[in-house]
């Protein structure tokens, strides 16, 4: 597979490459990072598209839910979280006023796949 | 062609719509499907292959959670690929502003129409809601990945 870095166009076996998690707040993703060999310098990242999960609390709403009722969310402190593994991926959000969390929701994707014939569900 | 033994692929899907009766079986006064619901467990819970009808013990219980869950979304017409049949639930499952203390970490899907039969058991890693939603996305709907399979 031919690879275009921004020092020319080479074979991908030409090249070393790290794969590495983009983890942000907004995405989930995995990044081929491509080193001209001997070199530590970067000259082509791609994103594998493949594995692009979106964080789906990404976002900051103006007021968060809470136990206590509506509060605004710049007074809270908000934290996301991912599981991501054979089994499932999920992800949370919590949101804490003065350490203590006062909102937590989760998101959970299922895709372990068991053998039908072993007369199991499929996962989710 | 050679003869071949095999479970007709056709057969599968029609076990998913309940056509067919090898026991006694219920008395059906609509051809409508079944209502299915879904309970979320606690840990602690032993949940299985082994249960064979819904229960309140060790269900989850909080504010905004109703034991017996919530219903299940109408499910896509079972269908077939290559000899695998299978369905799936057409949209996720949606605990909303739900508080939920005690880690959970299994769904059982049972049916509320026929005396709370079991259907299926999922688990996952354990989580706690509060003042929060809880979603359970499905997974895509083929042969591969529905969430019920026969194969």
């Amino acid at each position: 597979m031919l690879v275009e870095t921004t020092k020319g166009t080479f074979d991908e076996a030409d090249l070393s490459v790290e794969v590495v998690p983009h983890d942000t707040a907004e995405l989930f993703a995995f990044d081929r990072r491509y080193y001209a060999c001997g070199s530590n310098e970067v000259i082509a990242i791609y994103r594998d598209v493949k594995f692009h999960k979106v964080n789906p609390f990404a976002e900051t709403p103006e007021f968060v839910q809470t136990e206590g009722g509506l509060v605004a969310s710049t007074t809270l402190e908000k934290t996301l979280g991912r599981v991501d593994d054979a089994n499932e991926f999920s992800c949370w959000v919590e949101y804490r006023l003065l350490g203590k969390i006062v909102h937590r929701s989760a998101d959970v994707k299922l895709k372990k796949v068991p053998e039908p014939t072993q007369s199991q569900a499929g996962g989710m | 062609v050679a003869n071949s033994q095999a479970l007709a692929t056709s057969f599968k899907v029609e076990l998913l719509n309940g056509i067919h009766a090898f026991g006694t079986s219920v008395t059906r006064g609509t051809t409508a499907a079944d209502s299915f619901k879904a309970a979320l467990y606690v840990t602690t819970a032993t949940i299985g292959a082994a249960t064979t009808v819904y229960s309140a013990t060790n269900e989850v219980s909080g504010t905004g959670y109703s034991a017996g869950g919530i219903a299940v979304p109408a499910w896509a017409a079972p269908s077939s690929t290559g000899t695998t049949a299978f369905t799936t639930p057409g949209g996720s499952l949606v605990y909303t502003t739900v508080t939920l203390t005690t880690a959970f970490d299994c769904v059982f899907i049972y049916n509320s129409t026929q005396s709370n039969k079991a259907v299926s058991s999922h688990t996952f890693g354990a989580q706690t809601i509060t003042a929060g939603t809880f979603t359970l996305t499905m997974p895509t709907n083929d042969s591969s990945n529905a969430l019920i399979r026969i194969a």
